[in-house]
């Protein structure tokens, strides 16, 4: 019966920061533990090494602008090139698959009621793809993600009037009463930068309307997430 | 190791407090009728009438062409609306439509002229209020009316233009004719004004006006909301590259996220 620990070694370093060439998934560097110590051969038909392993999952925060360059902020005729919300998400990605972890991503920016109170904005969204990362660096790691999903943008409003003016007098103005979702496939990219395997920061693009240049519309964030692993022991 | 994990989730509580006490906009629109109608239908044409604009500067084909670049500099242009308005044609209405109010009473709410009623789609058409009634005060560009409701379906709705011979829409630039176009067909399609000058259904023509703002996109989002990948994809009437369709979208996505989530929840796939 073979040990996974009398394997050949693989190039990652104890100590080295690991990509997905390191010891995650590979039989061959997993601790022994009773369940492993059947061998690889058994193991690649553990359930725990199946495609659908949770490899690690995260959460971050961050600032992400709508449609960018597509929306009038200002009286002057200035775009929201930089237009931020705080943007909060969760995500995970499972066992490699070939060269890419699938990831799945939820997230979303804080519902918000400002300039009129009466109406509240939710944006959030759904996606999921490959996500493929490589050691750039003692320590950091480069990683690089593209997919696919759902942005929903939900407004809501509580009814009422609001008095306002129109022409040259006021008039009373209905106000939305009740909630409406739109929902959008997205493409997504991002590139990320990963501190030994716990802090990433990322710069993700979200592409709505792809196939249709004068509605197509880019969102963007800036966003750092805390990383915690499921299949990684833990260190002592 | 555990007393830093604690403290990496502290920093990013902290981190997340500090960004949602920072940021947290959100925007402001309003409807220009009770019962938020909306268009059923995913595609409007928006006409003008074959009433000869006297005064303003420009013949009806001209005033088609304007319409045709407010809809499409503005309205089309919402990633997440499933309206798409057409630039429609030149229609032969009635001459009441050139002189008569939109409205039948004087104060108050808006009880729309029957004589003027739309019975599809968007109806632009030059007034020089020579009728009875009146539709512009002083300063006055536009009035717009969604005057054919049924329920809280859209059917019709009327845009006036000031073609009285004090009318200031021919010293507007062609920029600004075209946003003050766009802002009468907001109306036309259900919205009423924004409170704040960066969005297109400001009560005031701004020279500087250049794309819609939050308020009218919310309001699209409100009122016109885009379902895809499994309606709103095949309305649109331009030619597109090739690629994929909405529908093979949907049936990947579905398919995808389906095995994935199945999957996921099935905790002897956890391996702690």
């Amino acid at each position: 019966m073979a040990n996974a620990e009398t394997q050949p070694k693989k190039k990652t370093k104890i100590g080295q920061s690991t990509s997905f060439e390191s010891i995650d998934e590979s039989p061959n560097n997993i601790p022994t533990t009773p369940e492993n110590e059947k061998g690889p051969e058994e193991n690649q038909n553990s359930p725990n090494q199946g495609f659908f392993t949770i490899h690690r999952w995260w959460l971050g925060a961050g600032l992400k602008t709508d449609y960018a360059g597509k929306v009038q902020i200002s009286r002057e005729g200035e775009k929201n090139s930089w237009d931020p919300d705080l943007n909060i998400y969760a995500g995970i990605t499972l066992a490699r698959f070939w060269l890419i972890h699938p990831f799945i991503e939820f997230g979303g920016n804080l519902p918000g009621s400002g300039r009129d109170p009466n109406i509240t904005r939710w944006v959030w969204y759904a996606t999921f793809g490959g996500f493929y990362d490589f050691i750039v660096a003692k320590h950091w790691s480069l990683g690089i993600k593209a997919g696919t999903g759902i942005a929903m943008t939900t407004v809501s409003g509580k009814g009422g009037e609001e008095t306002l003016r129109n022409g040259n007098t006021t008039e009373s103005f209905p106000l939305p009463n009740g909630s409406s979702t739109t929902r959008n496939v997205i493409g997504v990219l991002g590139l990320s930068g990963t501190y030994e395997e716990r802090w990433r920061a990322n710069f993700d693009f979200h592409r709505f309307n792809a196939f249709n240049e004068r509605n197509a519309a880019w969102s963007y964030l800036f966003a750092i997430n805390y990383v915690f692993d499921l299949d990684r022991p833990s260190k002592k | 190791m555990q007393l830093k994990k604690v403290i990496a989730l502290h920093a990013f509580q902290l981190f997340a407090f500090v960004f949602l006490s920072v940021f947290n906009s959100a925007l402001a629109f309003t409807l220009n009728n009770t019962v938020a109608a909306a268009f059923s239908q995913n595609e409007v044409k928006v006409n003008v009438s074959n009433q000869t604009c006297q005064n303003l500067g420009i013949n009806n084909q001209q005033l088609l062409d304007l319409a045709g670049e407010a809809i499409n500099q503005y309205w089309n242009r919402a990633p997440h609306s499933r309206l798409r308005l057409k630039q429609g044609s030149i229609v032969s209405t009635s001459s009441s439509f050139y002189t008569e109010a939109g409205c039948s009473n004087t104060s108050g709410a808006c009880t729309p002229n029957t004589a003027l009623t739309v019975s599809s789609d968007i109806l632009i058409s030059c007034n020089d209020d020579s009728g009875p009634g009146v539709n512009f005060g002083a300063g006055v560009l536009g009035v717009s009316i969604p005057n054919n409701i049924q329920g809280k379906n859209l059917v019709g709705a009327l845009i006036l233009i000031n073609d009285k011979s004090d009318t200031t829409f021919p010293n507007k630039a062609r920029d600004e004719q075209i946003a003050i176009l766009a802002h009468e067909i907001g109306h036309g399609i259900g919205l009423g004004h924004s409170p704040v000058e960066d969005s297109l259904m400001y009560f005031a023509s701004i020279p500087t006006r250049r794309s819609l703002g939050w308020d009218d996109l919310d309001g699209l989002a409100y009122l016109y909301p885009v379902q895809q990948p499994f309606s709103g994809c095949g309305q649109i009437t331009e030619v597109r590259p090739q690629g994929p369709s909405g529908n093979l979208w949907a049936l990947a996505l579905t398919f995808i996220a389906g095995a994935l989530l199945a999957q996921i929840i099935r905790p002897r796939f956890f391996r702690h």
